[in-house]
């Protein structure tokens, strides 16, 4: 916990906070985990959890943004940021998981299967959505092109979230949806969908299985990486997204 | 990219929220060891320019190597330092080039990531990030420059080949006027990373 909590003090505006939370997270990519974990092969989730207890950035977060750091999901505070901007029409046509939608068969199973699902996050009460925290420290790279588009979502179904607060959530969300892989065992999002609209991911779970394999019945999850506080939409019925702004 | 340790019962272990700027780094069966981040130019302390601003030009990036032969061994903490001519207070700029990875965020893509971060705010950070795959430069982000800061991020990208990456990087810092020195910078390589797509 010591990068996450050597950044600004106490008295800082809660966003410096959640950017600096979000610029430690990014820092564990595939390849810098694999090297300080050398020589380990996984771990339980209750060692992952009982470390992430001990972050002090993630408790003060926690009392003003307890949605963000461990639950319930805000539907109706939900933020999306196309990189770069999408024309509304190609969006409806989306990327949805549920059994509708050609891009179900996918090629390869993985925890983030490409060009399927709509990412989204919080919109807190004081600062900027950490997805949009994120893309600005990309600001002019062409890895994330500009202009950004950044939409509202509106609920305008039931949403049945499953809520994903802690690396034991993250391994029984794997026991119920399995799926093997070369990699290690994802989440069936398929099968997923037919239950539920989307998952959310709480930041104390993002710290919590961030680029771990965690010990699962009959294996091991595949890495994950999210950052950042992170709802995945796996339903195309669920919410009606809105262009509120563009930067460029 | 610190030392990662296993502490208290078994199967605990420090999260990856201890990974910070240090240069020193292990080997692993993919990535490779390089040891030290940057080689730094910097003024020492009193050896400054006139602390009125006036007449003093910046230092200016330095140029991107065309091949990753990662250079000279540098200090294991390469931080810079400036301090405040009426209070004496001390901003520590540590810089970062992180391992080559496949994004997580944009598919079939590797990036590199190269970071400042200052424990004060100053006037301006320049940084620059390069990759390199194989060898030869094969991405350079130019310089971009960000103001009254106390950090910047520059990042290299291009579509993922399987090969082995490194990762470079150049900063110039620009401390406040009553800062001595005002002026600091540096570039080096980070750790390779064989990235299989």
């Amino acid at each position: 916990m010591g990068a996450l909590d050597s950044g600004p003090d106490d008295a800082s505006p809660d966003g410096e906070r959640f950017l600096h939370a979000v610029q430690v997270m990014q820092e564990a990519t595939n390849t810098s985990m694999e090297a300080v974990l050398s020589g380990a092969d996984s771990v339980s989730a209750d060692d992952a959890d009982e470390v992430v207890r001990g972050c002090k950035l993630l408790r003060d977060l926690g009392e003003r943004h307890h949605n963000l750091t461990a639950g319930p999901l805000q539907a109706e505070r939900q933020v999306w940021v196309a990189v770069p901007a999408r024309e509304q029409a190609a969006l409806v046509q989306a990327l949805y998981v549920d059994g509708a939608h050609p891009h179900q068969q996918r090629e390869r199973a993985l925890v983030k299967p490409p060009g399927i699902g709509l990412y989204t996050s919080t919109q807190p009460v004081d600062c900027e959505p950490p997805w949009l925290m994120y893309l600005r420290l990309y600001y002019g790279s062409d890895i994330h092109p500009l202009p950004w588009g950044v939409y509202v979502c509106e609920p305008v179904a039931d949403v049945r979230a499953y809520e994903v607060a802690t690396a034991g959530d993250w391994v029984e969300l794997h026991r119920r949806y399995p799926e093997s892989t070369p990699s290690g065992i994802v989440p069936d999002w398929s099968t997923f969908s037919r239950e539920f609209t989307c998952v959310h991911i709480c930041l104390q779970a993002v710290v919590a299985l961030q680029g771990m394999r965690l010990r699962l019945p009959g294996g091991v999850s595949a890495p994950a990486f999210y950052d950042i506080e992170t709802t995945f939409w796996v339903s195309s019925q669920v919410i009606k997204v809105q262009l509120t702004s563009l930067i460029r | 990219m610190s030392e990662f340790a296993l502490s208290g019962r078994a199967g605990a272990w420090h999260r990856p929220t201890d990974l910070g700027a240090s240069t020193r780094l292990r080997a692993s069966v993919n990535v490779s060891l390089a040891v030290g981040v940057f080689a730094l130019v910097s003024l020492q302390p009193g050896e400054a320019f006139a602390a009125s601003g006036a007449g003093v030009s910046a230092l200016s990036d330095p140029l991107t190597p065309a091949i990753a032969d990662f250079g000279p061994v540098v200090p294991t903490t390469a931080e810079s330092t400036s301090t405040e001519s009426t209070t004496g207070s001390v901003i520590t700029c540590q810089p970062d080039v992180q391992y080559p990875h496949l994004s997580s965020h944009v598919n079939g893509t590797v990036n590199v990531v190269v970071t400042v971060k200052c424990t004060g705010t100053v006037d301006r950070i320049s940084i620059r990030a390069a990759l390199y795959r194989n060898g030869p430069l094969v991405k350079d982000s130019g310089s971009k420059a960000v103001t009254f800061t106390r950090s910047a991020q520059n990042n290299a990208a291009e579509a993922c080949n399987i090969a082995d990456y490194t990762g470079w990087g150049s900063w110039v810092v620009t401390f406040l006027s009553n800062y001595t020195p005002r002026f600091l910078s540096g570039s080096g390589f980070g750790s390779s990373a064989h990235i299989n797509c």
